[in-house]
């Protein structure tokens, strides 16, 4: 089977699972429970709540954004952990994994499908938030100009921009969190096992983030600059926070793909 | 383990090697200076002096560590305002507002704040204070001022007709950039201090000079300022206050991205967004030069703006702090309290019928403060201040002995 192959294959598996579908509408109904709560209630008084809320009841796209903004710290890593730590862990669990490797594909390519896979799933899951967010934002809301946090005023369109950045901005700061799952993932046979850990390690390094005595170990950890997407909101656009998530995120693929590369290669697959 | 299976670990142990040193090895690139060719103390002095760098943008980045522990919210009790722009836009305004929330705006601004600073010439300035998922700008275009704060959506704007009081209105309005806090300190600076080149750091990834200024006193809780200087264009880049005691800086205020050059026009020019809360302002020249607490519209100003310690200005508030960590006319000017001694060793006595309630009765200060003899002490690394039994407030960037002995008279 070509690498290609492999991927197209894995790709029609993950969209097929109905649990993916499960877990990516879930995410969808994130906004639009925001957005029926506002509509429903007179909105919340300027200045409490997460951000950008108290702008939702004047412009339905800040649904998206507060939707992702919602989702970062849990639901989000939540499903990717799922993902993530299904890869080579779930194969191994259901036995396939030795059937995989008997196709001419050699283990890293293996692995690298696996991973971009689920890059592919972090991906899909922010679109699925954002798309569902500008959905009912739209439904329910006024939809015009926004202001960003510089008071400038854009247009719709280039807000809409706006929001397809901060989604990418979002997936690219998961690639960390998938690396390490991956690397978890095999080091074990028990899927359930590796989603657990990822889980809790994306819950732990955020606590770790919250702790001042730590404050070096926080430029760090694959959670630094997961809020950091505000700085796609300003005018004009700030890029560092954008560069710096990126190289992090970056270090933390390179790092963990190499570990799980040396797990997985050295490997006895025996289921 | 057979050495086909170490084999598959090697780039394992290569990734973080290859990290680490592309960690190191930039660093090392950042902070190696070219050989600059030496200069005098007063040669880079006369480069600040002369500097033509009217034009840039950059980022700064401000810290304030002053040792105290980690304050809780201290303006929750909502008597508390912090002087708006307006009100501390006369420079002889009455410190009190400022000391009554002085834990208040320590506790704000403890910690590294970030803003973008975009500069034209002398009167277009706009200055984007970072706070999170919030932003407060700060936008000067001739006599036009604007203040807008998006955590709630409210523009303040000052018309100032003719600009009568520039530098003043200038430096108290806006956050001061490092060139202003540098003029600031050399102006304050006396025959008192050590001046001298040292070998420091490029600045934002510019050679630069470092200036050191280090107080010849026993008493002075300032241990030394360092002031950058970029090589090129001899605008100061950076200033560090170290304290007498800390290892890290009291006060760090400083460039890390700096690039001379006319900023865009449409920068400076300010439309306050739909729905936002617009609060004018017009200032008659005259209340530039009295108190504005005794201007009702002024007074008005400050209180409007409300206030949030998340929402604090730390580059205006640093202004005043910087102005309390060194002695000088400014602060003649501004306290009712008389002033002992002279230099890094400045004392300012303050009456106690002048001492504000809010300070005085300051229940969360009370528990700050750490009896000593003659009085309580509030104690941080930079400055003191001491309460006397009878009710003075004795404050100074000096030593509790020297407090102490300026509560006797002496």
């Amino acid at each position: 089977m070509s690498s290609r192959g492999l991927l197209a294959n894995e790709v029609i598996l993950l969209y097929r699972r109905r649990r993916t579908w499960a877990m990516l509408l879930a995410l969808g109904a994130v906004p639009v429970l925001i957005a029926v709560a506002v509509r429903l209630t007179s909105g919340p008084p300027t200045g409490r709540g997460p951000a950008f809320l108290d702008r939702v009841a004047g412009n339905g796209l800040f649904v998206a954004i507060t939707g992702l903004l919602v989702c970062i710290p849990l639901f989000l890593p939540l499903t990717v952990a799922v993902v993530a730590g299904d890869t080579i862990a779930g194969e191994a669990g259901s036995g396939t994994l030795r059937y995989l490797l008997t196709a001419p594909v050699s283990r890293p390519r293996l692995l690298l499908v696996k991973f971009t896979v689920a890059v592919l799933f972090c991906l899909s899951a922010t679109v699925m938030v954002a798309v569902c967010g500008l959905g009912i934002g739209s439904l329910l809301f006024p939809v015009g100009p926004v202001t960003l946090l510089s008071g400038t005023t854009i247009s719709a369109p280039a807000a809409l921009l706006r929001v397809g950045l901060i989604a990418l901005y979002v997936a690219v700061s998961l690639i960390g969190l998938t690396a390490v799952g991956l690397f978890i993932s095999t080091l074990t046979d028990v899927p359930v096992g590796a989603m657990a850990a990822i889980a809790v390690l994306a819950v732990a390094a955020q606590i770790l983030g919250q702790l001042p005595q730590l404050d070096w170990l926080h430029p760090w950890l694959f959670t630094h600059h997961w809020l950091g997407f505000a700085d796609l909101l300003r005018d004009p656009i700030r890029w560092t926070e954008f560069g710096q998530n990126a190289l992090l995120q970056g270090g933390y693929l390179l790092v963990f793909g190499a570990l799980a590369y040396g797990r997985f290669a050295s490997k006895d697959v025996l289921s | 383990m057979k050495p086909a299976v170490l084999k598959k670990w090697i780039p394992a142990v290569l990734a973080p090697a290859v990290i680490a040193a592309f960690a190191i090895g930039a660093s090392i690139s950042a902070d190696a200076q070219v050989q600059l060719e030496p200069k005098t103390p007063q040669q880079v002095l006369q480069m600040i002096a002369g500097s033509k760098v009217t034009d840039f943008s950059g980022s700064t980045s401000t810290t304030l560590d002053l040792g105290m522990p980690q304050l809780p919210d201290l303006g929750s009790n909502g008597t508390m305002t912090t002087p708006g722009p307006g009100a501390s836009a006369a420079p002889d305004s009455t410190t009190a507002p400022d000391e009554a929330n002085l834990l208040d705006v320590l506790a704000a601004l403890s910690g590294t704040h970030e803003a973008q600073v975009y500069i034209d010439g002398p009167d277009k300035a706009r200055i984007q204070v970072l706070d999170g998922m919030d932003e407060q700008n700060f936008i000067r275009n001739g006599s036009s001022l604007w203040h807008y704060d998006s955590a709630n959506n409210t523009a303040e704007h000052l018309v100032v007709p003719g600009f009568p009081n520039k530098a003043a209105l200038k430096h108290a309005t806006m956050p001061p950039t490092p060139g202003a806090v540098a003029d600031k300190l050399l102006a304050a600076m006396g025959p008192s201090t050590d001046m001298r080149v040292a070998e420091g750091p490029r600045i934002a990834n510019r050679d630069a000079y470092t200036l050191e200024l280090v107080p010849h006193s026993d008493d002075s809780l300032v241990a030394k300022v360092s002031i950058g200087v970029d090589a090129a264009t001899g605008a100061p880049l950076q200033v560090v206050v170290d304290a007498v005691g800390q290892t890290n800086p009291a006060v760090s205020v400083g460039f890390t991205s700096f690039t001379p050059g006319t900023p865009a026009a449409n920068l400076f020019e300010f439309t306050p967004p739909a729905g936002a809360k617009v609060n004018e302002h017009k200032v008659p020249p005259q209340a530039l030069k009295h108190n504005p607490g005794h201007n009702p519209d002024a007074a008005n100003r400050g209180n409007k703006l409300g206030h949030k310690p998340g929402n604090a200005k730390p580059g205006k508030q640093l202004g005043h702090r910087l102005d309390a960590t060194k002695p000088g006319k400014k602060q003649a000017m501004q306290l009712p309290g008389s002033i002992k001694g002279t230099g890094w060793d400045t004392v300012v006595v303050v009456p106690a019928k002048e001492v504000p309630k809010e300070l005085s009765g300051n229940a969360m200060l009370n528990q700050l403060a750490t009896p000593v003899e003659g009085g309580r002490l509030l104690h941080t690394s930079l400055f003191n201040v001491l309460l006397t039994q009878d009710g003075r407030m004795v404050i100074g960037p000096v030593s509790l002995a020297r407090l102490q002995a300026a509560a006797k008279g002496q």
